[in-house]
């Protein structure tokens, strides 16, 4: 009797005639509405869609065509593939250490916005001036520690585009001293100041304006007001209009929840009114409502990864103009269908202290956006002294799926890439931890939706 | 057998690493 997964290849070289097996990294289930399957692999980097019978023989360890599934690693030698793993894993590595890192600074966390979600609405602040002396410290620190690395500079807050003279002279001095380095600079702003800003923008290298519109007006408005309650949807639509003018790359975003998903085609069908997404200027992203550092007062209305995208499955399939507007990732399954080609294997997905720092106005550092300002989460400072807390810093760069024991034996994890650390982190006290992503569900959707639009 | 797979020569692979690399420019952590 052959043991689950092990298959026998007479003819073959000495090593293949012992036994094969399955793939650990096979990703192998039914394509969604369809009679087909899909058999992924993100270390052989190979995509397939089977058949029924097909699929009916690798679930049965008969495989009529076993060159083939040599040729494409989903049938291996485990030694061999051990091989590529490890091989696969130090080139992760080198590619990471030249990659560009992503600097935000954090000027406040001040905020004009009362959003219904807000996770920094716990977060305090002692101070809302930054003192000039801190953004010198800043670009001192930058030029320092990342003197060797290509990097841009990505203003957070709070909300960084606060219409007051003082805060306008910060960012401005912000801008100066990136532009004075050849840094570019992104903003993630709620848009509602854009016009103001328009010509400090315009003088500076812009890379991208992340602006979240979470709906058309009503149901944005009912998200996203000023602290006073009003609306902010039509001075957004505005600021977005102007810098599209203007040249400047935008970034939509939309976070999405129970509440306010019905609207997407609404809002995709606004967008396209608008203009804005025939614009490659213009492009979109969809994130995900969820909880980080507290309970949210209305939990009923979060999706986990996999509902929301089964609900958006559901409305592109019934409004397919919301693809026009914006293509969900649904894991790696869009970057296969628009590439043609598998992405390299993911050995981590978090980015922080990895490609990613921040850095906020009371001179702390922390690893990311998630975590920048919470109290518990710094690394360590860059004013009024440089400090680092080494230790710290060592596990978050230690963090990936290999580490993390959880994922050594799991078939999805070089699509996973064990997800985001704050949110491990804040599930289960241990940064060394999951956060899992369904990449099989997703994939079963995400195949089955751009397979049906042939976008190949 | 269908390959999904169509291109021969390998670009760079990369996949957004954390959501809030989702456009390798701003953050995003909510996906």
């Amino acid at each position: 009797m052959e043991e689950p997964g092990k298959l026998r290849q007479p003819g073959f070289h000495h090593s293949y005639l012992e036994e094969m097996e399955y793939s650990k990294h096979n990703i192998f289930s039914k394509i969604a509405d369809s009679e087909g399957y899909f058999l992924v692999n993100p270390l052989s980097r190979q995509a397939d869609i089977l058949d029924r019978d097909e699929a009916q023989d690798y679930m049965n360890h008969n495989l009529l065509s076993r060159e083939e599934y040599i040729q494409k690693g989903y049938l291996v030698e485990p030694a061999e593939e051990e091989k590529l793993f490890r091989k696969s894993y130090l080139n992760f590595i080198d590619e990471r250490d030249s990659d560009e890192v992503q600097l935000f600074f954090t000027p406040w966390y001040s905020c004009n916005f009362n959003c219904s979600y807000c996770f920094q609405d716990e977060y305090t602040n002692p101070h809302d001036h930054v003192e000039e002396e801190v953004i010198n410290a800043f670009f001192r620190y930058v030029d320092e520690k990342f003197s060797h690395r290509r990097k841009y500079i990505t203003l957070f807050g709070g909300e960084p585009l606060l219409n007051s003279p003082n805060k306008k002279e910060t960012i401005k001095k912000v801008l100066e001293g990136a532009t004075h380095r050849n840094l570019d600079v992104a903003v993630v702003t709620n848009g509602y100041h854009l016009v103001e800003y328009l010509d400090l923008l315009k003088s500076a290298p812009i890379r991208e304006i992340q602006v979240t519109v979470d709906g058309t007006q009503t149901v944005h408005d009912s998200r996203r007001m000023l602290r006073g309650g009003k609306g902010s949807f039509d001075r957004i639509v505005e600021g977005v209009d102007a810098l599209l003018e203007n040249r400047i790359p935008v970034n939509m975003r939309m976070i999405v929840d129970k509440d306010n998903v019905h609207n997407l085609p609404e809002l995709a069908r606004f967008a396209i009114s608008k203009g804005w997404t025939r614009d490659p200027l213009f492009k979109t992203a969809l994130g995900r409502n969820y909880e980080l550092h507290h309970c949210q007062t209305n939990q009923t209305k979060l999706f986990s990864r996999i509902e929301m995208y089964q609900e958006i499955y559901k409305i592109v399939q019934e409004h397919p103009e919301v693809l026009e507007f914006h293509k969900p990732s649904f894991s790696i399954a869009k970057f296969i269908f628009e590439n043609g080609e598998m992405p390299e294997p993911l050995f981590d997905s978090c980015s922080g202290t990895k490609t990613e720092w921040a850095f906020d106005y009371s001179g702390r550092i922390y690893s990311c956006t998630a975590t920048v300002g919470n109290v518990g989460d710094e690394l360590g400072t860059f004013y009024p002294q440089v400090k680092l807390n080494e230790e710290l810093i060592e596990e978050w760069e230690e963090r990936d799926v290999i580490a993390i024991s959880e994922c050594n034996n799991c078939p999805v994890r070089l699509a996973c890439g064990g997800g985001c650390a704050a949110i491990a982190k804040t599930r289960t006290g241990k940064l060394h931890s999951p956060d899992c992503r369904p990449v099989k569900d997703l994939l079963e959707l995400g195949v089955g939706l751009y397979s049906q639009l042939k976008i190949v | 057998m269908k390959s999904l797979i169509k291109v021969t020569k390998k670009g760079d692979g990369k996949v957004a690493q954390c959501c809030a690399k989702n456009s390798k420019a701003v953050m995003g952590c909510h996906d």
